[in-house]
């Protein structure tokens, strides 16, 4: 029994076969999955831009997505002009600006001295969200953002009032910084804090101050102990993204109006 | 083939904690670092693993006399990645919050060395049922110490344990001041140490005693 199992031809049938039986396996499971999957992944998009709309919803209780459906619409704006297109052959609900940033279409190359956020190029269009109280006044435009933290990329949703203003809410949505520390960034407690604060106040844009924001500062928001250079990497994020190479342009507009 | 009389029962207990895959073989300590910070993660990572031991040492057992000698470790890592792939794929469809939390953790059940060391020292030798229960009472013996060590890390590391708050947190308008160092990954350590002197230092539970390196004479 064991020369005939230690045959050379006996050995490539049976890896052959154990192979097939697994790549039928895994591909099958993948297969089936992959409907439930791209809906949570939907879900989890929708619940992260509902969250930081300011709207009101029951995380526990409500539907999101009909929620999402009758309340938030997505735009694409045009970063160079701060104007809204509405025009575009790209579906903004389904824009990746991450990889569509390395395309040769919509590249644009951030100069160096401009780069606080460390990300080198961004996409020319991006996705924003219109959120609608109910009567149908805007409540927020939700701006996403990325940029380097301590260890990782930060994923962010900001968003601001109507006039442009005033921040409504921030929320990270995936970043890979150390539970606890850095990660106490997506901390509803402490996202909490940046509402109402002012976007932006004599040229300076929203920072993270170290240790305890001073009183009465309507720019800084209070540092997380152990996580300075996360904070850090959140205030170069809101630098960049606030600036007239990014978001800017459109939220001058918005106050102008 | 000759094999000695199993008995299930010892099979499926003595992995909890007599020769406990963790702290008494050593093996699958990164992972044991890693996801620790909270409970939810250690959760879903114990149940995970023991799925993938189990059902690896069911199947490398059941395939053991076809496999040749010369490719086994390749045809045991195939079935391993599978069904590690598979508990991927199940965790992104089912719980997507925390597959984005355990992130590469779960793709790295591959190389676990108790998954491997499983099919090796185990199913290769025996039978389907005994090589499920002995995958069952690793994977347990696995989740043990995750759950032991999430339990202290999560409760004074951030005051919650599942999420739930334990001790408020000062910054929250309770009282407690968390220890820092035990949301970081060497905490892990210094606990699973902890945990090795205790097993090793009750008699009823040290089994594996090796017999003194030096002998400390006095003259």
């Amino acid at each position: 029994m064991a020369s005939n199992k230690e045959s050379v031809g006996k050995t490539f049938l049976v890896v052959f076969v154990l192979c097939l039986v697994c790549s039928i396996f895994v591909a099958g499971t993948t297969v089936a999955l992959r409907d439930i999957q791209e809906q949570e992944k939907l879900r989890d998009k929708q619940n992260n831009i509902i969250l930081v709309s300011g709207l009101d919803f029951n995380q526990e209780t409500g539907d999101s997505v009909q929620f999402y459906k009758e309340r938030i619409t997505a735009q694409m704006l045009d970063l160079d002009t701060g104007m809204i297109v509405s025009s575009t052959k790209e579906d903004p609900e389904d824009f990746d600006y991450v990889s569509k940033s390395k395309t040769k279409e919509y590249k644009h190359v951030i100069e160096k001295e401009n780069d606080a956020a460390g990300i080198r190029f961004r996409s020319k269009l991006m996705p924003i969200y219109v959120a609608k109280d109910p009567s149908g006044k805007i409540k927020s435009y939700i701006l996403p953002f990325y940029g380097q933290g301590l260890w990782s990329t930060l994923y962010g949703l900001l968003a601001v009032t109507p006039d442009g203003k005033n921040v409504e809410g921030i929320n990270f949505y995936e970043h890979g910084e150390t539970p606890g520390l850095g990660g106490e960034i997506s901390n509803p407690v402490w996202t909490a804090k940046w509402k109402g604060k002012l976007v932006m106040q004599d040229g300076k844009t929203i920072s993270v101050y170290k240790g305890p924001a001073p009183q009465g500062s309507m720019i800084e928001v209070d540092g997380l102990s152990g996580a300075t250079l996360t904070g850090k990497g959140v205030t170069n994020c809101m630098k960049y993204w606030l600036s007239d190479d990014a978001y800017g342009k459109f939220l001058k507009q918005l106050g102008s109006k | 083939m000759a094999q000695e009389k199993l008995n299930l029962k010892e099979v499926l207990l003595n992995p909890l904690i007599s020769i406990n895959p963790i702290i008494v073989q050593v093996l699958g300590i990164c992972s044991a670092l890693a996801v620790t910070s909270n409970m939810k993660t250690a959760m879903v990572m114990s149940i995970s693993v023991t799925a993938v031991i189990a059902f690896a040492n069911l199947t490398v057992s059941s395939i053991r006399n076809v496999i040749p000698g010369s490719v086994r470790f390749i045809a045991e890592l195939t079935v391993i990645a599978s069904l590690v792939i598979v508990v991927d794929q199940l965790l992104k469809a089912f719980n997507y919050q925390l597959d984005k939390q355990l992130s590469v953790y779960v793709g790295l059940i591959i190389t676990n060395c108790i998954v491997m060391g499983r099919s090796e020292a185990f199913a290769l030798k025996y039978p389907p049922l005994p090589s499920l229960i002995d995958g069952i009472g690793n994977g347990l013996g696995y989740s043990i110490i995750l759950l032991s060590v999430g339990t202290v890390r999560e409760i004074f590391g951030s005051g919650t344990w599942f999420g739930l708050t334990v001790l408020p947190l000062a910054k929250d308008g309770g009282w407690y001041v968390p220890n820092g160092l035990l949301v970081l990954p060497p905490s892990g350590f210094f606990l699973i140490g902890l945990f090795i002197w205790w097993v090793r230092s009750t008699k009823r539970y040290a089994k594996q005693v090796e017999p003194a390196q030096f002998v400390v004479t006095r003259e």
